[in-house]
């Protein structure tokens, strides 16, 4: 009997050494999901969000903007780009105005924002000048408090994708441009001088067998969103399905996404020198079904927001932005939630500007408070043709919709639209 | 005479009368179920549990399968389709790319006259091709940018053409003139399987390819234009044809022969395949139809038969008899992608027979001073051949034009006139009898080369350059012979002239341009900077001619004696150098969703040098000239697109030319046979700066149904321009020179469009109008007249059609023409007022017989002369036989009242005109024509309807 004991206990601690030693090296937290946007499927507003809120963003002639190019979330605004006019425009938090910092002329390319960084900490605006090849810093209440000239062209700085970390160092990568040979890091911390404090490569080693090879690539696009649950961010880049978490001293992949094999790209896509230097090629003209870069990442509670993309116009164009619940395994097609009595029937995206992010932030930016709301937006031209369409219905607004359709007009602002994500889906 | 016009008026009226009712009687004819019923649903994919928008919903009668209604569902998946048949069987097709057709039998009640189908789930196609069953597919289905109509879900006649289908697509407009818009805007391009068709005239397309072989019809925005506006691209309409008929030919034969001994023969055939194509028209009448233009050809040798208002046919106003021919054809190959090649020869051959006698009244301060009438007969006889060729090769880095012309002409005539002049004032007479004989030919050759470097679009550096380089010779030759006897009441003046005059005129011309462009993109490539162009272009011309000139003695008709006066060698060289600089910007300023706006100005400045030296037997043609002008030029474009609101468009354009005095200006040899006009020369004569300021406002009114309206006004100063001066002696005869004197122009004019749409009707409007003010002076006996004119000219044209019975247009011009002299104070002016209306009708009465109505009135009056009044009612009735309607027999009767009259009057800047010509009147005609047709292998199968 003891020995029979004995065997089991020992085959069991067996058993736990053999399944510790095979979690050895793996990530805690490290997950594969296959998902297939084909399987997404649709549901009404209120079974996907507990909330929907709709803000105006006042429009009055020094306010008036054309759309929403980026969105920051901070403590009390709400500060967007505006590519059409080339402003910065600084909201609060009931969408009045209260600042805007312009750029100068939309004609002159040199002169437009391409992207801004806020400075939580030091409430600092920072954008590059291509035409003065300074970095501008402003305050919130629109001042231009100093410029720091950048180094050179092909110098990594905060005028491109880059979020501060703490109040003096910033999360940015690598802007890799065909000219440039040589070994280089793809993830970096910077300081305000542009600097490198640090470095992070967001490869699993073993799949890359020469690190130069993956640095020429034609065009290279990068996502970047804070996630309250990491302390971090949640990092991706072309040509890679991972999701990885950074924060100052640590790299992770927070999950890996396999595609259908007619989307999905070659798995060894990144280490095969086969594809070297020919992404261009491979993503444009030989597949561009095939899915290049996954944005717009969020990871609210248990769900998994994100946006994939390819070169391809075709049916599955309203499949592109999903919620994915990790917990459940449904996945929704963001396209396809439709309006109901809980938002007033009015629309929570703008399916002409298919080529928009759709989720512009998410509260997880600010740090305190709600972690579970996404902002998107939508025209005044579209809410206000779908108000007009449903005259007869007589839906009861909100106050702030009722006052927004008696004052304003087609021609106004675009709306922001703040929905509160539900956990279990 | 007015007995028999007025029986042909009732016949008309009465035969008219009894084709609308017959039209009407048919319209009866049809379901007149009323359309009282609606239907509501929401298409859903349930197994993913959303709502399909854009989902195609068609409705059809079940029993005929006749398409009824057809709607796209909304954001939400919902559809209403109303003004449907109540109690009868219906069948509803909802169809959605990707998934499997969904279709469902249902009946409205009378009662209530609404139906619900609720959520109509759609499965998952199992198949990636697998679309919609053939049978009855969707009628209209969005694929991103592009709007695609199935042609089988319309059900049209056997015989329909392609406007037939455009006709029945909702928002497209088929206007009266072949010009299609979507929703009020103009489509740029029509293409047939992704390219240009018979050389790009639309309506070659939509009224000869059967609808049977038609698979889609696609319209979409054009992309690849850099100053696309984002707001409002231009549209495109892709027709792409069915397997196994994406080649084919068609054609017509016909012959008519009619009273009068009136003839026409028309022929064309032409063919496609994915590669190439060709067309081939001929064409013989001698009923005055003019077969220059190849386009009018083809237009009227289509299948459906030209509408209303043909550009081919009798031109009742030419005066004499004429009797034309033409043969050619035209040729498009497409290597491929980027190589193609164009060509194209006609073959022209025309006789003119005219008689006529003319008054001329000369008039000046108000009083009558001089009257001559002339009797004239001339026979005329013209052949030309003409040859073109086109190689293009294009591809976005660079492109490559190549074109060679070739132009073959002779002609040959033979007048004789007796002219008799009376000085009103004194009395005076005298009579010029002159006969003419006139040979020649005249062989053009012309060659060119454009290239164009666009610049590599992977490299950073892109370098924009043109050079273009064409050459050009002629060779004329000229034989003529002038007889004149001049014999007057003062005996000196009497003149006899029998002369031989044989010219040869060489000329050669080479032309070479470079261009450089966008020049401060090379040294700023990441800016966004201005662009600079600048262009450099040199023209050299080369003229050489020869002249004998020789008198017949009167005694001896074989002894010519050279005229060393008038015998002439000339040599004759100018070179055009002209560098310029042009420099232009553009600002685009948006707020998407509301707005796009764009204004650009463009600058430049040229220096022209133009060099000219004659060298002449003749001393005093000896002539250098030297000039050299800067010449500015700038324009300024505006344009506010707004969403949904419209579309205005506002440019400024100031240009200016110099034209050059010509040796026969300066230093003319003056020709003793040329009793009544002397040409004197004027060797002080200085180039002509014309100066042109010009403003044009459009605006297009995105309402229900759309309005377009535009406005232009031109202002021209021409300073130094030509003008005439002429000298009078006691016998009428004028010596003219050329003068120097200021020209000023102003004209405004406007146009509005505007279309209202009914279910199964149309309405255009189309109007026009000009008003223009010009003070043209000229000299007589040295004193300025400055004659001031006003002319205003107003067009509006009404076209309704209804659904394809019936087609109406009217139009109505009013003309007015004022033209005074200011004289010392006194200011004598003349009149001209022109009204015109004219009604064409074409009626449908079966599918087999057509019935075409054209009056056209004018009335033109003249001060101090009677109004001239005409009325030319053509009609024909045209008989199609055969299934496939490829026969036809057609009875024409051409000016049936008879009207067409032979006389005439013109205002000259000194006196008025009038004449009568023998003239083009009244015949009939009996034609028949057949069309061949074949498309691909399978014969196509004629779907009933």
């Amino acid at each position: 009997m003891t020995s029979l004991k004995t065997i089991c206990t020992f085959i069991l601690l067996l058993n736990t050494f053999v399944s510790v030693s095979q979690q050895k090296g793996a990530n805690q937290d490290e997950r594969t999901f296959r998902i297939d946007p084909s399987d997404a499927i649709g549901a009404n507003i209120s079974q996907v969000f507990s909330s929907v809120n709709y803000i105006p963003l006042e429009t009055t002639k020094g306010s008036v903007f054309g759309h929403i190019k980026q969105l920051e979330v901070t403590e009390k605004y709400f500060i967007i780009l505006d590519d059409d006019t080339n402003c910065i425009l600084l909201f609060t938090k009931n969408g009045k105005f209260y600042q805007k910092i312009a750029g100068g002329n939309p004609s002159n390319q040199g002169n437009r924002i391409q992207y801004f960084t806020v400075n939580k900490w030091r409430n600092e605006i920072i954008y590059l000048s291509r035409n003065e090849r300074t970095l501008k810093y402003f305050n919130f209440e629109g001042k231009n408090i100093k410029n720091v000239p950048i180094a050179s062209k092909e110098a990594v700085s905060l005028g491109q994708i880059s979020k501060f970390i703490n109040s003096d160092i910033a999360l940015t990568y690598n802007d890799y441009n065909s000219n440039y040979s040589g070994k280089r890091n793809l993830i970096l911390f910077i300081d305000s001088l542009g600097n490198i404090k640090d470095q992070q490569i967001p490869f699993n080693a073993e799949n890359i067998t020469n690190l130069d090879k993956v640095d020429n690539r034609y065009y290279r696009r990068v996502n970047l969103n804070f996630s309250k649950k990491f302390d971090g961010f949640l990092f991706t880049h072309s040509y890679d399905y991972n999701i990885y978490k950074v924060s100052l001293g640590h790299l992770d992949t927070l999950c890996r996404i396999i595609f259908p094999a007619k989307l999905g790209m070659a798995d060894d896509f990144l280490s095969n020198d086969e594809y070297y230097n020919k992404a261009d090629d491979y993503f444009s003209s030989k597949n561009p079904s095939k899915i290049n870069f996954l944005s717009n990442v969020y990871l609210i509670g248990n769900n998994l927001v994100f946006k994939w993309w390819n070169n391809k116009k075709d049916n599955l164009e309203n499949l592109k932005n999903l919620i994915y619940n990790t917990k459940s395994g449904t996945l929704y097609a963001f396209n396809h939630i439709l309006p109901d009595a809980s938002n007033y029937y009015l629309p929570i995206f703008d399916s002409e500007r298919a080529y928009e992010d759709f989720i512009k932030a998410s509260s997880q930016d600010l740090n305190v408070g709600e972690t579970n709301v996404l902002y998107s937006s939508i025209s005044s031209q579209l809410l206000f043709s779908t108000h007009k369409d449903r005259k007869d219905k007589k839906t009861i607004y909100s106050p702030e919709l009722i006052s927004y359709f008696k004052v304003g007009k087609m021609t106004d602002n675009p709306v922001l639209v703040e929905l509160k994500l539900r956990d279990a889906l | 005479m007015h007995f028999k016009k007025e029986k042909y008026l009732k016949f008309g009226v009465l035969l008219f009368a009894f084709v609308i009712m017959s039209v009407g009687l048919y319209a009866q004819k049809k379901d007149s179920t009323a359309l009282l019923g609606s239907v509501t649903g929401i298409v859903r994919d349930s197994t993913h549990n959303y709502a399909l928008s854009a989902a195609t919903i068609a409705i059809y009668n079940s029993t005929n399968s006749n398409l009824l209604a057809y709607q796209l569902s909304d954001r939400m998946g919902k559809f209403e389709l109303d003004k449907l048949p109540v109690a009868i069987q219906l069948k509803a097709n909802i169809s959605y790319v990707g998934y499997k057709l969904l279709s469902l039998q249902f009946s409205i009640p009378k009662k209530g006259g609404k139906t619900d189908l609720g959520p109509l789930n759609l499965e998952l196609a199992t198949n990636d091709l697998q679309e919609v069953n053939i049978s009855a597919p969707a009628p209209m289905v969005v694929r991103g940018d592009t709007i695609e109509f199935n042609a089988s879900a319309f059900k049209l006649d056997t015989n329909a053409v392609v406007e037939d289908l455009l006709k029945k697509l909702p928002g497209v407009t088929v206007w009266s003139d072949g010009l299609i818009t979507v929703n009020g805007k103009k489509i740029k391009t029509l293409l047939v399987e992704g390219k240009e068709f018979m050389g790009g005239d639309p309506t070659v397309a939509l009224q000869n390819l059967p609808k049977n072989i038609v698979d889609k019809v696609q319209i979409y925005k054009e992309n690849n234009r850099s100053d696309q506006n984002l707001i409002d691209p231009d549209l495109t309409i892709n027709i792409t044809l069915k397997d196994g008929h994406k080649k084919g030919y068609f054609g017509k034969l016909g012959l008519g022969y009619g009273t009068r001994k009136r003839y026409n023969g028309d022929a064309m055939i032409s063919g496609f395949t994915n590669k190439y194509q060709f067309s081939l028209v001929g064409a013989l009448n001698n009923t005055n139809k003019n077969t220059d233009n190849f386009t009018s050809l083809m237009r009227y040798n289509a299948f459906k038969g030209d509408g209303a208002g043909s550009t081919y046919e009798s031109d009742f106003s030419n005066p004499g008899n004429n009797v034309a021919r033409a043969f050619g054809g035209k040729f498009a190959y497409d290597f491929n992608d980027t190589n193609k090649l164009n060509a194209e020869a006609i073959n022209r051959s025309t006789e003119f027979t005219q008689n006529s006698n003319d008054q001329n009244l000369t008039i000046l301060n108000g009083v009558k001073n001089f009257s001559r009438t002339s009797t004239t007969t001339i026979k005329k006889n013209q052949h030309s051949f003409n040859e073109s060729a086109n190689y293009v090769y294009s591809s976005p880095q660079e492109s490559l034009n190549i074109t060679n012309r070739l132009s073959y002409g002779s002609y040959g005539s033979s007048s004789e006139q007796l002219e008799n002049s009376t000085n009103l004032l004194n009395n005076q007479t005298s009579e010029n009898l002159a006969k003419e004989t006139n040979k020649g030919n005249d062989n053009r050759i012309t060659f060119s080369f454009a290239y164009n470097h666009y610049g590599n679009l992977l490299k950073q550096k892109k370098y924009n350059y043109s050079l273009d380089y064409s050459y050009g010779d002629n060779r004329n030759i000229n034989n003529s012979s002038r007889f004149i006897n001049y014999t007057s009441s003062i005996t000196a003046a009497n003149r006899y002239f029998n002369r031989r005059y044989e010219n040869e005129t060489n000329n050669h011309s080479h032309q070479v341009k470079l261009a450089y462009n966008n020049l401060l993109k090379l040294f700023f490539p990441d800016n966004n900077v201005p662009m600079i162009n600048l262009v450099n272009s040199v023209t050299y011309f080369l003229n050489n001619k020869i002249s004998f000139v020789g008198d017949i003695s009167p005694t001896n008709s074989n002894q010519v004696v050279k005229n060393t006066f008038l015998s002439n060698n000339t040599h004759y060289k100018s070179i055009k150098i002209r560098p310029s600089l042009t420099y232009s910007d553009f600002f685009h300023s948006r707020l998407t969703d509301r707005y796009d706006k764009t204004w650009g100005y463009n600058i430049s400045s040229a220096l022209e040098v133009f060099k000219q030296n004659n060298e002449s037997i003749k001393f005093f043609q000896n002539i250098k000239k030297s000039y050299a002008y800067l010449m500015p030029s700038a324009s300024i474009k505006y344009s506010n697109q707004q969403l949904n609101k419209f579309s205005k468009d506002y440019s400024a354009v100031y240009s200016n030319s110099v034209t050059y005095p010509s040796i026969e200006q300066l230093a003319p040899l003056i020709d003793s046979t040329n009793i009544w006009l002397v040409d004197a020369g004027n060797p002080k004569l200085q180039p002509s700066k014309h100066h042109q300021l010009e403003f044009i406002y459009n605006n297009t009114l995105k309402i229900k149904n759309t309005l377009n309206y535009s406005l232009r006004i031109t202002a021209t100063l021409t300073k130094d321009g030509f003008a005439d001066s002429n000298a009078y002696d006691t016998l009428g005869r004028i010596t003219q020179y050329t003068v120097n004197a200021n020209i000023k122009d102003l004209t405004f004019s406007g146009s509005l469009q505007k279309i209202y749409k009914y279910p199964i009707s149309q309405l255009q409007l189309r109007f026009s109008g000009q008003l223009s003010y010009g003070v043209h002076p000229n000299f007589v006996n040295e004193m300025e007249i400055r004659t001031s004119r006003i002319n205003n000219i107003n067009i509006l044209n009404i076209n309704y059609s209804y659904s394809t019975y019936f087609e109406a247009g009217i139009k109505t011009s009013f003309n007015l023409l004022n033209s005074s002299q200011n004289f010392s104070g006194k200011n004598i002016s003349y009149i001209s007022k022109g009204y015109g209306f004219g009604l064409s009708t074409k009626v449908y009465a079966t599918k087999k017989i057509t019935f075409i109505s054209d009056i056209a009135t004018s009335i033109n009056k003249t001060s101090n002369f009677d109004p001239i009044k005409s009325t030319i009612w053509n009609a024909n009735v045209g008989f199609r036989f055969f299934k496939g309607n490829q026969a036809e027999a057609k009875f024409s009767a051409l000016d049936l009242l008879r009207q067409n009259q032979n006389t005439f009057t013109s205002i000259t800047p000194n006196g008025i005109l009038q004449g009568n010509r023998n003239i083009l009147q009244q015949y009939f005609m009996v034609t028949l024509s057949y069309f061949p047709r074949y498309f691909g292998k399978n014969q196509v199968q004629p779907q009933g309807n």
